[in-house]
């Protein structure tokens, strides 16, 4: 690896605004840079005065503050110059940091050695004569005393030995230390480099250069912390300047923050971020109101140790994991930002939605704008176990606990009070067997596991471990807790030959890394993405396939074999499309009239078609409508299809059957109309053949109906999970009517109850090209309100029902609402 | 949400009570179901009640007058544990019978992890400033008990794993100088003579007697990925010299159990073992007459701990018996920087820079290995103490503790003199006498008075050279354990203060 070698010091251009010379000659230099250090220059300069049994040569070089540290330094050096064999107050002409100021000291310092004091530490009497000696008595060509921290912070530091091994992890020398003279000309002074690492990168270059330090081990010095200063702005940029010392100094390995159990609790310290992520994690647990304890069998009494830990059922706390999880989940999540590890935030199981709320509130403090959190949980408790399927779970009760259970409204309301609830936040409702191995989510950068049971475990593992980048955390919050849970995770490990060392964070929760370098079992690795053999809907959607294909073969067929299928159609002959929606069994919820003999009838947005074709069996003279092309797909003003189109390719891609890999690359290469022909025109047309179906085919938009029917009104209007794609709910609804002649039906997810006022809620996000073009969800009464002034007098509003899509399994809830003139 | 739901339901419940059920006869029916009455408890604790009558004076009119039906239900902490049923009003009694065993409340305060930080201080206080109490109890333990006799020519094998803490190393050879000045014939191993290549652990039977130093590292340190079985100390004799509230301690626990004899360094450890009923005795170190590694260190080794120090420090040692002022070092302390003793030194930095000081602060609390990760050997350390005035001695965390290694093999037996926070009771040396023992506040005027007044240095003189004395002469190893392991051995205490 070529090293580059960081630039050298140059000289700042200065005046000498003051100088006092005598005959004595001085054994040490104490340089004291300062730039607008004023409040701090008397103490500072009172403790080198009180300096025992040496002669000083005192350097006071002002950085061109514009306060008055450099009248003040005068004054103070002025009046107590009889201390000193030589002292001298020097002013740089421009600012040029506190490394400039040390070089320009140094070069006109005459001693051998010179103490680098900066101007908010204070020395003790002792620490001249000691560190003199110190650096006599060895051939380092710096020491260095234990320092007294003061400040924000207490306790010592500097205390341990040099080693150059240690300085290669890090910095733990200040640039409180004497330094021979002769080895900093010999290294041609401070390195330039951005404040607050300068002293880094001088005992970096020194010890490149085969010299070395020396602790000395006695207490001389008094060091300031206050973090609000130069270190806590340095944050943003301390990757991309590690990476410079890494490039200048091969032998330094500063990319990696060990990722530690047991870091310490941040400080409190002015302008800290830790101090919110601190004071959230208090609040979460809420060690601050102390709320009782409910998990049955156990007093109500808080206790701390137990909040601590999370062995309690908080009755109000957002979280019952504890404060050492959240802890360790801070850190973790830190540490994915910290070393740019892709992906997004996922927690499964939930409960009040604690930890997720502090994810999404470190991605807030960390201003991460594009991550998001996935908030997994059924919202209803868990599930009863299935011993049959899953042995581990026989006897297990965590279902029989409705505390257990809390709402998908309850959680929202949680984000919502903490101000954290917006797109970045993803919720993914349903029981885990249903919802995670279709889940079109990640990569993921921290997966946490909070399942309880063995099932909702290896679920979670199986379908988010192979969506976790390399370099990312997997964390289980029960393994110590529940058998189950252990066995599960003790199971995947060894099933995926995981080796990676598990940590345990307190008596149940663990986490382990998957390694930064991706195995080169790829093979298994695409096998681990395709879901588990639970996922019904997947392997209902591989039974169709088949059963299609090979029907298909058997009567000549050759269907285009990217072709998209969206329903589920009967075509006869015992060809059955393999769709992902199956209304086949829930037709009667749609409540169709048994007979349609002599009317007419519109399916707008028929997609493959399965209302068309089933309209038309039941005796209607149908007309299917469907986009001219992909690009009048609706889309939000000012933006264009691009986004959508983009989320289509990878949703085709998603819910194929074929490897992944490839059927991607073949959506992605597709031009916009081989792609419509794919998704939209080419199923429907292939089972209007075999139906030898006479619907009529128009192609328009919802907003053209009126205009591309002229004239034409329809007995019923059908309009399934469209106004949902619709940017304008109201006149694609205006549309319909006006070429509705007596009954329109409207099959959607419509919610809300007949209290509700009339709303029409936004769901379409923030985001630019942020989904897949869902933009408003009505309620009930908006409907009523807003079909009755459309000239509607009947209503009939169906139970809300649900289907399952395939392959993902999401369930999908489906009200329908008739409405009659 | 909850206490609302309560308050409401006990609400419901009084005035179900005035008309329905009597309160009496939730009670009778209550108590008799949760197995809560205790009869004999009950008339010890109500002497006037006959006998007989036990129950039905409770029943009738005992629980009304607050009485507590057994000892496992606490109305006190009943209330407090549930201040739902506090706010309601309610006669605890009465709630728990009702609701709150449904609800699975608890009757009482639950018992502590045994060995947690909760469980071991409100025990090991009582033997920490009682001498006496925690001798009795190691002797009412001790008697009648089978106790390893080591009769004089005996063979014994002392095993310190090597892995351990360089402290503890030193305690293990001291511990083995002891046996062989105790007239034993007495060698020292580590684990590696006992993971044997075949991957099992050597039989215990074909070795001498055993004894296990340091048994918290010996059983948990892994040596090429391999660990000590706890079944080993089945029949040996454990050394723990390991403070009981430490995580290590705990773990370390198994081997505890099996072993046929464990002796303990800390009194009050010694006697919270005996009370749990382990074959617990205590055992005090001694001075071991030429003990080699304790001896005079004429020069300093060149480590990257003493590059500053002057080489006229490093090569010459002051006599042990010359005054202190020939001392070059003030203060020494060498140790683990736990937080606390953080938050002593940056407090008294100021007052302690005015004294040349020499401060070995090591980073974390893992073993300082020799030869591998030590910041000073045994040699460096004893050096610098015997080139010193004062060894300080800071407790790690905020428990009582006797230091041994600090106070008496680092300090007095190099005639240092020991200035010390208050220490845990032991029956060897005391305080005033042997070392100085200050409160932390005052520790910075001590020092500043013994260093700084000529009182003060005859005092530090007379301290050190007494403590030095009393070592050498009433505290020898060698007598402390032929006592321990002799046939008649009774009280080990006893025959050292003597």
């Amino acid at each position: 690896m070529n090293t580059v070698a960081l630039p050298p010091a140059e000289a700042t251009p200065y005046e000498i605004v003051f100088r006092h010379e005598t005959e004595r000659l001085p054994e040490a230099t104490v340089i004291v840079p300062v730039w607008n250090g004023e409040r701090f220059l008397r103490e500072c300069c009172e403790s080198i005065r009180q300096q025992r049994s040496v002669e000083i040569e005192l350097v006071i070089v002002d950085d061109n503050s514009d306060d008055g540290s450099c009248a003040l330094a005068c004054k103070l050096v002025s009046h107590w110059r009889d201390r000193f064999a030589r002292a001298l107050v020097i002013r740089h002409a421009v600012r040029a940091g506190p490394a400039a100021g040390r070089d320009t000291g140094m070069r006109l310092a005459t001693t051998q050695a010179a103490l680098m004091l900066d101007v908010d530490n204070v020395i003790y009497p002792q620490c001249v004569r000691r560190c003199l000696d110190a650096l006599d008595a060895s051939s380092a060509a710096f020491v260095y005393p234990t320092l007294r921290l003061m400040g924000t912070k207490g306790g010592l530091q500097g205390y341990q030995q040099f080693d150059r091994q240690r300085l290669a992890r890090g910095n733990y020398i200040d640039a409180l230390a004497m330094v021979r003279r002769s080895a900093w000309a010999d290294v041609g002074g401070f390195p330039h480099l951005a404040e607050g690492l300068e002293d880094y990168a001088f005992w970096l270059t020194l010890t490149e250069r085969g010299y070395k330090g020396a602790q000395i081990p006695e207490i001389l010095a008094a060091y300031r912390v206050h973090e609000a200063g130069r270190t806590a702005l340095l944050k943003p940029i301390v990757d991309m300047l590690n990476e410079r010392l890494e490039q200048a100094f091969p032998w330094v390995r500063l990319g990696r923050v060990q990722p530690g159990g047991n870091a310490p609790v941040p400080r409190p310290t002015a302008g800290n971020p830790d101090l919110f992520i601190d004071l959230m994690i208090r609040i979460l647990t809420n060690t601050i109101y102390e709320d009782p304890n409910m998990l049955p069998g156990a007093p109500a009494a808080f206790v701390s140790s137990q909040r601590a830990d999370g062995r309690d059922w908080p009755s109000l706390a957002h979280t019952m994991v504890g404060e050492a999880r959240l802890r360790n989940l801070a850190r973790l999540v830190d540490l994915t930002l910290l070393e740019k590890i892709p992906g997004d935030f996922i927690e499964t199981g939930v409960w009040r939605g604690g930890c997720c709320i502090l994810m999404r509130a470190i991605l807030a403090v960390r201003c991460e704008r594009q991550r998001r959190v996935f908030v997994a949980d059924s919202f209803e408790g868990l599930p009863p176990p299935k011993p049959h399927r899953y042995p581990q779970d026989a006897g297990d009760q965590h279902h029989e606990y409705p505390q257990l259970a809390v709402s998908l409204g309850d959680v929202k309301a949680n984000f919502a009070r903490y101000g954290l609830l917006d797109e970045q936040v993803v919720f993914v409702k349903g029981f885990f067997d249903q919802t995670l191995p279709g889940l079109n989510a990640g990569p993921f950068a921290l997966v946490r596991i909070d399942g309880d049971m063995y099932e909702s475990t290896i679920v979670a593992l199986q379908a988010l471990y192979p969506k976790l980048s390399p370099g990312g955390f997997v964390i289980i919050d029960d393994f110590g807790a529940v058998e189950g849970c252990r066995l599960a995770v003790e199971d995947f490990r060894k099933a995926h030959d995981i080796s990676e060392p598990m940590e345990q964070i307190d008596w149940t929760g663990v986490w382990w890394r998957k390694p930064a370098t991706p195995r080169d079992d790829v093979g298994a690795e695409k096998k681990a993405l395709t879901p588990t053999a639970g996922a019904d809907a997947r392997r209902q959607l591989q039974a169709l396939s088949e059963a299609f294909d090979s029907r298909c073969a058997e009567l000549g067929l050759a269907p285009n074999p990217l072709a998209f299928w969206y329903h589920t159609v009967d075509l006869g002959d015992g060809l059955v499309t393999p769709g992902s929606f199956d209304y086949r069994a829930s037709i009667d919820q749609f409540g169709f009239p048994a007979s349609l003999s002599g009317a007419t009838a519109l399916d707008v947005g028929s997609a493959t078609g399965f209302f068309a074709f089933e309209l038309e069996r039941r005796g209607a003279a149908v007309v299917s409508v469907e986009l001219p092309a992909l690009s009048r797909w609706d889309h939000f003003p000012g933006e264009t299809t691009t986004g959508i189109i983009g989320k289509l390719r990878e949703r085709l891609a998603f819910h194929s059957l074929r490897p992944q890999g490839e059927i991607a690359e073949l959506f992605r290469s597709m031009a916009d109309d081989e792609l419509y022909d794919v998704l939209l025109n080419g199923p429907f047309q292939f089972c209007r053949d075999r139906l030898r179906s006479k619907v009529e085919r128009v192609y328009c938009t919802i907003y053209e109906l009126e205009a591309a029917l002229p004239n034409r009104r329809f007995d019923l209007v059908m309009l399934g999970d469209i106004l949902v794609h619709s940017v304008d709910p109201l006149r694609a609804l205006g549309q319909a009517a006006a070429v509705c002649a007596n009954e329109l039906v409207i099959a959607d997810d419509i919610q809300g109850d007949d209290n509700e006022p009339a709303a029409l809620r936004y769901v379409g996000g923030s985001r630019a090209e942020s989904d897949i073009a869902e933009w408003w969800r009505p309620n009930v009464n908006w409907y009523r309100q807003v079909l009755a002034r459309l000239g509607f007098r009947e209503f009939e509003i169906g139970h809300s029902f649900e289907t399952t899509v395939r392959p993902g399994g999401e369930k999908l809830h489906k009200r329908v609402i008739h409405a009659k003139r | 949400m909850n206490i609302l739901r309560q308050l409401s339901r006990a609400r419901d419940l009084m005035s179900r009570l005035a008309g329905g059920d009597h309160p009496d006869r939730l009670i009778q029916k209550g108590i008799l179901a949760a197995n809560l009455f205790d009869h004999d408890w009950y008339v010890a604790q109500h002497p006037d009640v006959p006998p007989g009558e036990a129950l039905k004076h409770f029943l009738r009119t005992g629980w009304k007058q607050g009485h507590a039906p057994g000892p496992d239900f606490d109305a006190v902490y009943y209330l407090a544990a549930n201040p739902d049923v506090a706010a309601a009003g309610v006669d605890p009694l009465l709630h728990y019978v009702t609701f709150g065993r449904r609800e699975g409340r608890a009757t009482r305060e639950p018992e502590p992890e045994p060995f947690s930080a909760a469980w071991l201080r409100p025990r090991l206080a009582l033997f920490q400033i009682d001498t006496d109490a925690a001798q009795k109890t190691i002797d009412d333990n001790r008697r009648g008990r089978p106790w390893p006799r080591l009769a004089p020519g005996s063979a014994v094998a002392v095993f310190i794993h090597s892995g351990s803490n360089i402290f503890m190393r030193e305690i293990a050879e001291l511990f083995t100088a002891g046996l062989v000045a105790a007239g034993m014939d007495a060698h020292l191993g580590d684990e590696r003579a006992v993971l044997l290549d075949d991957g099992a652990a050597a039989p215990a039977v074909t070795l001498s007697v055993r004894v296990i130093v340091a048994p918290h590292e010996f059983f948990r340190i892994a040596t090429n990925g391999r660990v000590v079985p706890a079944e080993w100390a089945k029949d040996a004799i454990l050394l723990n010299v390991e403070q009981l509230h430490t995580d290590w301690f705990r773990h370390g626990l198994e081997p505890l159990r099996r072993a046929a004899a464990v002796l303990d360094i800390n009194l009050a450890s010694a006697a919270l073992l005996a009370s749990c009923g382990f074959p617990a005795d205590y055992l005090p170190l001694g001075h071991v007459a030429g003990f080699p590694r304790f001896g005079p260190q004429p020069t300093l080794p060149d480590v990257p701990a003493l590059e500053t120090l002057e080489r006229a420090i490093k090569v010459a040692c002051p006599a042990a018996d010359t005054p202190l002022s020939e001392r070059p070092i003030d203060i020494f302390f060498i140790g683990y920087l736990s937080p606390r003793r953080a938050g002593i030194f940056e407090r008294m930095a100021q007052r302690l820079s005015r004294w040349r000081c020499q401060f070995v602060l090591t980073d974390a609390d893992h073993p300082q290995v020799s030869g591998r990760n030590a910041v000073l050997e045994s040699e460096a350390t004893i050096g610098l103490a015997q080139r010193s005035k004062i060894i300080l001695n800071f407790h790690q965390t905020e428990d009582l503790f006797f230091e041994w290694h600090r106070i008496v093999l680092q300090g007095i037996w190099q005639r240092t003199l020991v200035i010390s926070e208050p220490l845990a009771m032991q029956t060897s040396f005391s305080a005033g006498e042997h070392f100085l023992e200050v409160p932390i506040e005052e520790i910075a005027d001590v020092i500043d008075w013994v260093l700084g007044t000529s009182a003060g240095r005859s005092t530090a003189e007379r301290v050190r050279t007494s403590a030095y004395n009393r070592l050498t002469q009433h505290v020898q190893f060698g007598e402390i354990l032929r006592s321990v392991f002799s046939a008649d051995s009774t009280c080990i205490a006893e025959q050292t203060t003597r």
